[in-house]
This record gives C-alpha cells, structure tokens and sequence, in this order.
C-alpha cells in the first residue's frame, strides 16, 4: 500500500494553535481523506483496500443503513394479483380468503432481503432489519366492519410482530390498511430471509386480501 | 477565491506521514484537495461530472444491489391439457409459469433466478432472458435444486448472465418456463420467486444508538453544523493558502478536519468521529424537528433536495407476474383441467372499450427528487396477444395508475415472431409521483379502442423504476 489509510480520528485540540506538531496529524487527516474516498466512490486507489467491506462484500457506501450510508425506502418484497375494482377481465381469485371467523396462515414465504449491517446483539434497529406491512383487503359480504389481525414471523421465530386489530369499513371499495403504522413489524435477515404471516378474520364477515406489500421505511435507524 | 481541489484521487504517500518527516503544505494542500473532489462527486457541486450514482463505472459508487424480484404467488399450478374447455386455450407445451418485464441495472452482468415449486420434476424447468425489443431470447439456464425444501416445495435457482458487464440500464423480460408436454392433472404448489443480482453475503456490524452512547469518549470530534441551504458545511480553501513557505496554522488544521468530519457524517448516515449523536438532522431548524424529512435530507440520499445537480441512480423497484400463459399466446385457464385458481388475467367483451385493472399494490418509493422537473418514475407492461384475436395489438393501451396521476401508453407492435407486446411510460417530469415519505397505491390496466372478444389479450406482467440521470 503506497497511500496512507487509516480511520484515527484526533481531539479536536489537536489541530489548535499551538498545538504539538505531531505527525499523527497529518496522518490523520491524510488517512481519513483516502478512507473518505473510498467509502464514496467504491475505488481502491492503489494495490491495497484500507475501508472495511461492505454487507454486499464490495468497497463503498451502498446506502444500506448506517455506517453504509443512510438507507433507501422502498418495497423489499410483494403478493396478490387483484383490483377488486376490475370490470372486463378474467381473473384469478384473490390469493387470500377468508370466510367469518377464519384464519389462514402464509409462507414460507422466501425473500432476499438487501445485506445490511445489524448491531451486535439487542433487538433489530437498523433499516432492513424490519419489513412493514401495506395491506389492500375487501369486505365481500356482510355488513359489518371487519376486524382483521396480521401477525408476522420470522423462520426460526426469532419474535412475532402482532399488529393491532385493523377494520374494513365497507364492502364498496378496496380498504388500503398500512398495517405496520401500527407498529406491527416483520423481523427480516440480511439475505435470504423467510416469512410467515397468519391472517385473522374475526369478525361476521368474509374478506380478500387483494395485496401485501412488504416496504422498508427507515433511513438511519428504527 | 482559487479553490482549491483535485480531478483525480492523490492522496498522501506513507512516508508523507511518518515521524519525523517534513510537514510540507503539499501535503495539506492533497488532503483538502482530494476532500473538495470527494465532495464535488457526492453533491454534484461546482460543474462536477464524475459524480457517484452508483452506476457501476469504477470510482462512481459501489453498486447498490437492489432486489429486481421478491413476488409470493401462493398459487397452485399443474401440468395439464389446457386445450379441454374454455376459449383459446392451447395444447400443452412450453409454458411461461410466471414473466415479466425487468429493468436490468448498469454494472452488473448476471441475475440469480429462484423460484419455490413442488412437482417440477420432469417438466425442464428453466429461466430465460427475452430481448424487450425482438423477444428472442439472450440467455437462459435450467433451474437447478438449491438444497432448500419446505414440504414438498424445493427451491431451483440459476443464474443468467448478459455475457458482458453492460454500462447502462436496459429492459428486459425475465421468465421462469416449463415444458408441461407431459400433462397429468396434478395440482402443485408454488410459493413464491426471487430475481436479485447475486452477491455474497458479508457480515457488517453496526452498532445501535444506545451502544454509541455507552461507548462515548472524552475526545471532542466537532461536526460543523450545515446552514439552511447545506447538505454538509463545507469550506473551501484557496489554493494561495497552501503556497511554499507559510505557516500552518490551526485554523488551517481545524478546517481541514472538519471537512473531514462533515463528509464523514454525510456519506455514512452515522455520527461522525467520537460523537454519540447526529450533528446533521433531516431538517432545517424552521418549525417541527423532522429526522426523516426527504425534503431536507442531510445524508447521501439523492434526493436533489439541497444540490440542484445532485447525481441520481437508477432503482429497480417493483416487478410483477400475474400469471402463467403459454409461449405461443395461447391460454391455459380451463375449467376442467388447467391451471383454474392462476393464470394470466385476460380481457372480456363485457367492458367494451372500458378500463381493465388488474391488480394494485401499495408502495413505499424512494425518496425521489421533489423537483418536478427531475422525477422519473418508468414503468413497463408486458402483454399476450392471442393467435386468433380479434383486435390488433395497436388497439390497446397500458394504464399505470397511482394515487395521484395515471399515464396511458399504446402498444405498437409484437415482438419479433412472438405473440409479446411491451410498451413502457412514464419518464415525464413530476409524472406519477406523489411525494416523498408516503405509501402509494399503484395499478395497471388496459384498454381497447374496439369492443374485444373474450381473451384476446393477456397482462403478463409489469414493473416499476425510478431513472436517474
């Protein structure tokens, strides 16, 4: 390696006046300026990678989450294959069923979640680590609201999310329900990841869940 | 002012920073040369043009890797005749279980296929890549057992390969075929399939607010706080500064430092140094503190919220099978024996020249640029033309519908010798975008000129993608 690198951070008296001229400063700020780069372009300068890899196993930032940069919102994975809105067209039924008072569960249900990096043990905080639910769901009889519960695990069951219970108010339209608002979470791994969600029904009513989505929603931190 | 700053890296030799060695402003004048490249790159600041938008040229960000499929299906499919019963329903044969368009991203050259299948013993399973503008196909691998069973279920995966690393963004249409020649009336299951550019999985870890703060050091390591305008406060320093001769002062240091400290801050979305907390907020210091404001973003986010030329990436972000059809357009639903409960939703007469939807999902989408003059979501619907339709493929239209704007697209020809039609939309500034930090619902439809008969079309799939520039 013929360019220093290194992640030593000094106090900022350091670099006051009248301060020793130590060349830990220079080394420093040189060192930080070449790691600098590297976690911002992704290049290694010369023969020598002096950043850690990434959870892609790649040089630089990959906006993953902290330290990997503040991470992207978007869907992670998504089911369902009707608009309970549709006129004119041959469709298959919606994925989901449910008559009055019945249950179903779903999964395994397998994904690959984006490699993201965790702090070492406590509950799961960072971006990726939690998926939140976006359900599209219809009341197709009765007349009553519907009170529906989703819960969420994951393979292993390393801790259920439970969300609270979730109305639909009416049969004339698709009810959009963002679940996860509510707090209710899926806990997901970095990679492969599998899922299960059981769906509770428990109201007088029959139901079709017409769409879950799975979304990542934090940026820096849950 | 002679700002100073580097095209390229320099960076600092080893034997520049050893003990004893001559403090030369050379040195220092590298240090805030390459900072001020580094971030000219990430703001896009200053006419910079090599600028990170993880487009996966060397030096413009790692890539990001973003998933291109993670659909659940919880369908059941089976090998049967198709052809008893029901309209334009074709003789077993090649069949698409599930297709879609995808965006294939630059500077990545292969794509891992899996799907969750019981039963596919016997019938070749396979993924293969069409061209989006012939469909001929570019490659395609058999699906192999990856060592992962739930039940009956076993995972085939393969991985397809452009046979070069391409150097932009590219439609493609991406399908998992099997051969159900050999039909018996067998209803299996299919859990779910995954397309996502392969990688190994390397254990990162981070560390958690509560775990910072019970590591806090004496040591004072001071974020300069960004003003209203700034993404990062970042001082430029002229290049007079650093001349032969003149001293090195420790505003000189200081500045130096914090420089360093605000990119760290920045690029990392971590705070910077020994500190426990953030010095950079999503937020301007006007009215409700707001960590999570896209419109003020703080971090590398290209968000264009702060740096009119912020670079921006291309992000795949949703795509979607509806169903299974055969390789000749020819359907499979059937009453009797075909696939009765997942099939490609197809048109009836009974709308005439009326809007068909198909399905809808809520989505959650990047922080997109809140300019209106720089939103660029696209979208792609891939669509079957029956052998035997009555109507012209030039008769249809896609729709793509979100909460707050819709776009309609015609279709203009098959594809190749291919019963496949594909037509994209969007692109337009401010089009289909409602906003930062919300939940969308987006659907796709289609329409008719003319009044169809049942099934002469199918919607085989759609996706979503944000385009950057």
């Amino acid at each position: 390696m013929r360019l220093i690198g290194e992640w030593r951070h000094l106090d900022d008296d350091a670099f006051k006046a009248h301060s020793p001229a130590l060349s830990d400063v220079i080394r420093s700020l040189a060192g930080r300026a070449r790691q600098l780069y590297e976690l911002a372009t992704g290049h290694v300068p010369d023969d020598e990678r002096t950043t850690a890899r990434n959870p892609q196993g790649r040089v630089g930032v990959d906006l993953s989450g902290p330290p990997w940069g503040s991470a992207m919102r978007h869907p992670i994975a998504w089911m369902g294959d009707r608009d309970e809105g549709s006129t004119g067209v041959q469709q298959v039924a919606p994925v989901i069923t449910l008559a009055a008072g019945a249950s179903t569960t779903i999964g395994p249900w397998r994904v690959w979640n984006r490699p993201h990096a965790r702090p070492q043990g406590g509950s799961a905080v960072a971006p990726y680590s939690r998926g939140f639910l976006n359900v599209e769901a219809k009341r197709t009889s009765g007349s009553s609201t519907s009170d529906m519960i989703v819960t969420a695990w994951e393979e292993g069951d390393q801790g259920r999310a439970r969300s609270e219970p979730f109305t639909l108010a009416d049969s004339s339209s698709i009810q959009s329900v963002d679940v996860g608002a509510s707090g209710a979470w899926i806990p997901l791994s970095s990679g492969w990841t599998t899922i299960f969600m059981r769906i509770e029904n428990n109201s007088p009513n029959s139901v079709a869940i017409c769409s879950i989505v799975i979304n990542q929603i934090a940026k820096r931190s849950h | 002012m002679a700002r100073t700053k580097n095209s390229t890296f320099s960076g600092t030799p080893i034997r520049d920073t050893d003990v004893d060695a001559p403090t030369w402003t050379r040195v220092l004048r590298e240090v805030q040369s390459d900072l001020a490249m580094i971030f000219d790159r990430v703001t896009g600041e200053n006419s910079e043009t090599t600028t990170i938008n993880h487009g996966g040229t060397d030096g413009r960000g790692a890539l990001l890797g973003m998933p291109i499929v993670n659909q659940g299906l919880f369908r059941n499919w089976s090998a049967a005749s198709f052809a008893s019963g029901g309209s334009k329903n074709g003789a077993s044969g090649i069949t698409y279980l599930v297709i879609t368009p995808i965006l294939w991203v630059a500077g990545e050259p292969t794509l891992r296929v899996e799907i969750d299948l019981a039963g596919v013993d016997g019938y070749s399973p396979r993924a293969v890549l069409l061209s989006s503008s012939t469909g001929s196909e570019v490659d395609s691998a058999d699906l192999e057992d990856v060592g992962v069973q739930h039940g009956d279920v076993q995972t085939i995966g393969a991985t397809l390969s452009l046979g070069s690393v391409p150097s932009s963004a590219a439609l493609y249409i991406l399908a998992v075929e099997v051969d159900t020649t050999f039909a018996r009336v067998r209803d299996r299951r299919a859990l779910a399939w995954r397309a996502f550019h392969p990688r190994g999985l390397f254990a990162s870890v981070g560390a958690n607010a509560a775990q910072r703060a019970s590591s806090a050091s004496a040591m004072s390591t001071t974020v300069p706080t960004p003003g209203a305008a700034q993404g990062l406060a970042f001082s430029d320093i002229d290049a007079a500064r650093f001349a032969d001769l003149l001293p090195v002062d420790g505003g000189l240091l200081t500045k130096i430092n914090r420089n360093a400290l605000a990119l760290e801050e920045y690029l990392t979305g971590w705070p910077a140094g020994a500190n426990t907390t953030y010095t950079h907020v999503d937020h301007d210091g006007s009215g409700v503190a707001d960590d999570t404001d896209p419109a003020r973003s703080r971090f590398l986010a290209h968000t264009r919220s702060l740096y009119a030329s912020e670079p921006l990436p291309t992000i795949p972000i949703i795509a979607h099978a509806l169903g299974p059809i055969l390789a000749d357009g020819y359907r499979v639903e059937d009453g009797a024996n075909g696939l009765v409960d997942w099939y490609a939703p197809y048109s009836l007469t009974t709308a005439g020249t009326s809007l068909r939807n198909y399905t809808a999902h809520r989505v959650y989408l990047p922080d997109l640029p809140l300019s209106s003059s720089t939103s660029r979501l696209k979208w792609a619907a891939l669509v079957a033309l029956h052998p035997s339709s009555s109507t012209a493929i030039t008769t249809w239209s896609a729709r793509y519908t979100t909460a707050s704007d819709s776009d309609t697209q015609a279709f203009t020809a098959l594809l190749g010798s291919t019963q496949l039609a594909i037509v994209t939309g969007g692109g337009t500034a401010g089009e289909l975008y409602g906003g930062p930090d919300t939940v969308e619902r987006h659907s796709i439809g289609l329409v008719c000129s003319t009044t169809p008969t049942d099934g002469d079309i199918s919607l085989l799939g759609f996706c979503l993608w944000y385009e950057g520039t």
